[in-house]
């Protein structure tokens, strides 16, 4: 013990000394970002929007620090949101000032954090206490808020925060009016009698009207107000003339559109309580003017992908109406579409170029794998039909999303009755347009899941899909900045097995190709029997069956019992050669290296025998 | 300097061929393999596959710190505590050798055989590659994190080894101070700590933690003060290690 003791005193004070320089490099930490897309780094946007400061920022960070009582992960994300901070500041060159307020050391502190707007939160666990976390931005007399951060808000931040100081700093903010055929700002009728986002507004309408000045307009409106940046339209089902016309002169006159078509709305179909998948119930928006941008469009049919058929359980059953098209489908060239990892189209439609009018360019923005259909919509919705159907038609890939930019012409010649004076036939000005061939993937039940929040158990939406993003980058795209496109392309989902999903697509498509002809020959065997039951009742021999009939019948039976019995196989089987992967994977990975170097070893051991 | 290096490389040689000629090396990689195998792919604990996300972070990176705490005293109990009992110690000293070589000699070999183990788990890597596209700086920078890791815990086994000539004592106490400095930023026990913890001490028991620096590369952050909190475990176990032996 005599001898150790004073290692012991050597090994604390070498200790201390260690941790005290500890402490020193850490004012001094530097950090390299070695993630895809450099996640935790200022992305260029926010290092433009920052550089071009033209007016002071004050930024209140609201963190009750002194408070001993906290959430670990809630001083961790508070310890990184300070990071953040600092690193915006540092790179403003003195534009941006961050201000910390700890409401947990006065009184008055926790009252201006109230004034400010910052919101407790009070976590779930009753040993701890109450806690602000929160941010306020000032830019002269104009102030914005984020009033809670939470884990799930962290990734998002650095985009709230420059989506934030971009609002304030801007002199004129970009005007966005919307029409849709379809409750997007959440009012309890259509949403053409609504003109204001409330709360029950799909995220989708709640962050346009955050970011910009948004307008709702009339379902019917006559005219475009010219003050209008951009418009954006959701699922234009029989749409009037006049609204049509309006927004062609719109275009003509150099505006900006953001166009969602759909052959099935889902959305409208559940907001007017639909039940059947006839003919008449099915909601589809027809928008007449695409003819004449070039772009060819069939209202009347949806396309099915089983390529990048959607996973609809949790057996990861595949359902090739919904459309889930990734990296590989999607622009790379292109800022609205570039990095997002994921976006998903339930019944979703097809887009062509047709005859595309002089000085106007396309780009296809994403589509549809090589094996997709187009099928007739009133047959989508029954598997038996659409499989028939499907193998009447050719496969082939269709663009889904287009962005044609240039100068049009007007879809209305000088007779038509909805023609005004100042009727224009050829736009003066290039024009931008951005189509969509869904609406349903704005709608948040689509795109996202509703979780726990880890510290207050508040109920929070969590990003499934990417379509929000995409939305949002198309506006940000249309109204001309870039630099907050890139910031929020750096909020991405975290990448899949891509080879599990095309693997489990092929076998599923043939397994439904089975199913389907299966499913057929059940089909004709049960009208057979049932023919034979009538046949035994009008033959006029009463309850007596002919012993031919009887073995006719018993061996229906069994085909009809064996069929049943494959059917439940190929459902048991739908994802059989994922499992197989999985089991050959897990092997390679927990039994070959092992085995390898139990090999050397041996041979080591052989070796030194010999010798 | 010649001389220096010869010595140095003759003895993590040495070092090396001891653990190669003894079935511990192929017990100890056979052993961490299987079982980080089946932590990652299991069922109810990495679920790698089943989760079907292209990201080694949660199935694989998260039990290394569990995992080493266990193996790494198992490698690191016989550096010293061997030669002690054996009484080696002293015929080692003998050599044209001084103790600083022989601890960093030593400790070298020991870091080598740790790299082994990560490098073996590296199908893994290729697995996530050819299932999906998966972020690969993040999984490069989680793998130096780990080795960090693992190598500062190989120190302060080193210093355990050096106190005691019984290997299990060496062992228990590695494993000890391991899930103390692994515990002390987890946080369930911060939880309990602040009831009784001032918060400048507990800010400092969070920052001597292995878990937040640990947990920066495994996110992709590569930071200068991460590097340095291992490299001065790393420093302090291979300094206190020497004064140790010089004292004996």
């Amino acid at each position: 013990m005599k001898k150790v003791f004073p290692s012991f005193v050597y090994g604390t004070f070498l200790a201390v000394f260690l941790i005290a320089l500890c402490s020193i490099i850490s004012l001094f930490n530097r950090k390299i970002d070695v993630t895809k897309n450099h996640r935790y780094s200022l992305s260029e946007g926010s290092k433009h929007i920052l550089t071009n400061l033209d007016e002071d920022v004050l930024i209140n960070f609201v963190y009750t620090e002194s408070e001993k009582r906290l959430p670990t992960s809630t001083k961790q994300l508070a310890k990184r949101i300070e990071e953040l901070l600092k690193t915006l500041s540092e790179e403003s060159d003195g534009r941006l000032v961050i201000r910390k307020i700890d409401p947990s050391r006065e009184r008055e502190l926790k009252w201006a954090a109230t004034v400010l707007g910052v919101e407790e939160q009070v976590p779930h666990r009753d040993n701890n206490e109450p806690f602000f976390l929160g941010l306020s931005l000032h830019v002269g007399t104009k102030t914005d808020l984020i009033s809670t951060v939470t884990p799930e808000d962290e990734g998002n931040l650095e985009y709230q925060i420059m989506s934030k100081i971009k609002r304030l700093t801007r002199i004129k903010i970009p005007k966005v009016g919307l029409i849709a055929g379809v409750n997007v700002v959440g009012s309890n009728a259509f949403s053409y009698e609504q003109d204001k986002v409330n709360k029950n507004a799909w995220e989708y309408a709640k962050a346009l009207d955050k970011d910009y000045d948004l307008k709702v307009l009339n379902y019917d409106t006559k005219v475009i107000p010219l003050d209008i940046d951009l418009l954006v339209v959701i699922h234009p089902e029989s749409m009037k003339r006049q609204t049509l016309y309006a927004i062609d002169q719109y275009i003509l006159e150099g505006g900006s559109l953001l166009l969602y078509v759909d052959p099935a709305s889902m959305t409208a179909m559940r907001d007017n309580s639909v039940a059947s998948f006839g003919e008449q119930q099915i909601r589809k928006s027809d928008f007449y003017l695409l003819k004449s941008w070039g772009i060819d469009y069939d209202a009347s049919k949806t396309l099915v992908d089983p390529e990048n058929a959607m996973a609809v359980d949790a057996r990861h059953k595949k359902d090739p109406t919904g459309i889930e098209l990734g990296v590989k489908s999607l622009q790379q060239e292109s800022p609205v579409t570039k990095n997002l990892q994921k976006i998903v189209m339930p019944f979703g439609g097809a887009l062509a170029i047709g005859d595309v009018p002089k000085g106007v360019n396309i780009q296809v923005l994403a589509e549809s794998s090589l094996s997709s259909k187009l099928v007739p919509t009133t047959e989508v919705f029954d598997p038996h039909k659409r499989q028939l159907s499907m193998s009447k038609i050719p496969a082939k890939s269709y663009p889904m999303i287009i962005h044609l930019s240039g100068n049009f012409l007007s879809a209305f010649s000088h007779d038509d009755p909805e023609v005004t004076d100042n009727y224009i036939k050829e736009s003066q000005q290039r024009a931008n347009i951005i189509v969509v061939a869904d609406s349903d993937l704005l709608e948040d039940s689509i795109w996202s899941q509703r979780s726990l929040d880890r510290i207050t158990y508040k109920t929070i939406r969590q990003k499934r899909f990417d379509n929000l993003i995409l939305g949002q980058n198309a506006v940000n795209y249309l109204l001309g900045g870039k630099e907050l496109i890139s910031i929020r392309n750096k909020v991405l989902s975290v990448p899949t097995f891509t080879k599990v999903e095309q693997l489990r697509n092929q076998s599923q498509e043939q397994l439904r190709v089975e199913f389907a002809s299966l499913q057929k020959r059940i089909e004709v065997t049960s009208e057979r029997l049932r023919e034979l039951y009538k046949a035994k009742g009008t033959s006029g021999q009463g309850f007596v069956i002919s012993p031919e009939a009887l073995a006719e019948r018993e061996k229906l039976k069994s085909a009809l019992d064996e069929m049943y019995i494959e059917k439940e196989r190929l459902d048991k089987n739908l994802n059989y050669s994922v499992d197989q992967l999985g089991q050959k994977l897990l092997w390679l990975n927990v039994g070959l290296a092992p085995l390898l170097i139990l090999l050397f070893g041996f041979t080591v051991w052989q070796l030194r025998k010999l010798k | 300097m010649t001389t220096w290096l010869h010595n140095f490389k003759c003895l993590a040689k040495r070092e090396l061929y001891s653990y190669f000629c003894s079935p511990i090396a192929y017990i100890f990689l056979v052993m961490f393999l299987i079982i980080i195998g089946i932590f990652t792919f299991g069922d109810s604990l990495g679920n790698f596959y089943k989760l079907g996300y292209a990201d080694l972070e949660l199935p694989f990176f998260t039990w290394h710190p569990w995992l080493f705490m266990i193996f790494v005293p198992a490698i690191g109990m016989r550096l010293w505590s061997e030669e002690l009992s054996k009484g080696t110690l002293e015929l080692l000293l003998t050599m044209p050798i001084n103790i600083k070589q022989a601890v960093l000699a030593k400790y070298f070999a020991g870091a080598f055989m740790l790299f082994l183990v990560l490098f073996f788990t590296t199908p893994l890597i290729w697995t996530v590659n050819f299932l999906g596209e998966p972020d690969n700086g993040k999984i490069l920078s989680a793998y130096l994190g780990s080795f960090l890791m693992a190598a500062a815990f190989l120190s302060i086994s080193s210093v355990c080894s050096a106190l005691t000539e019984n290997q299990v004592s060496s062992f228990i106490l590695t494993l000890v101070i391991c899930l103390l400095m692994i515990l002390s930023g987890f946080p369930p026990i911060l939880h309990i700590l602040r009831e009784y913890v001032p918060i400048q001490l507990l800010n400092l028991i969070e920052q001597v933690s292995i878990y937040p620096h640990y947990a920066n590369f495994q996110k992709g952050i590569v930071s200068l003060y991460d590097c340095f909190y291992f490299l001065a475990v790393i420093i302090w176990g291979l300094l206190t290690t020497q004064h140790i032996l010089r004292k004996k």
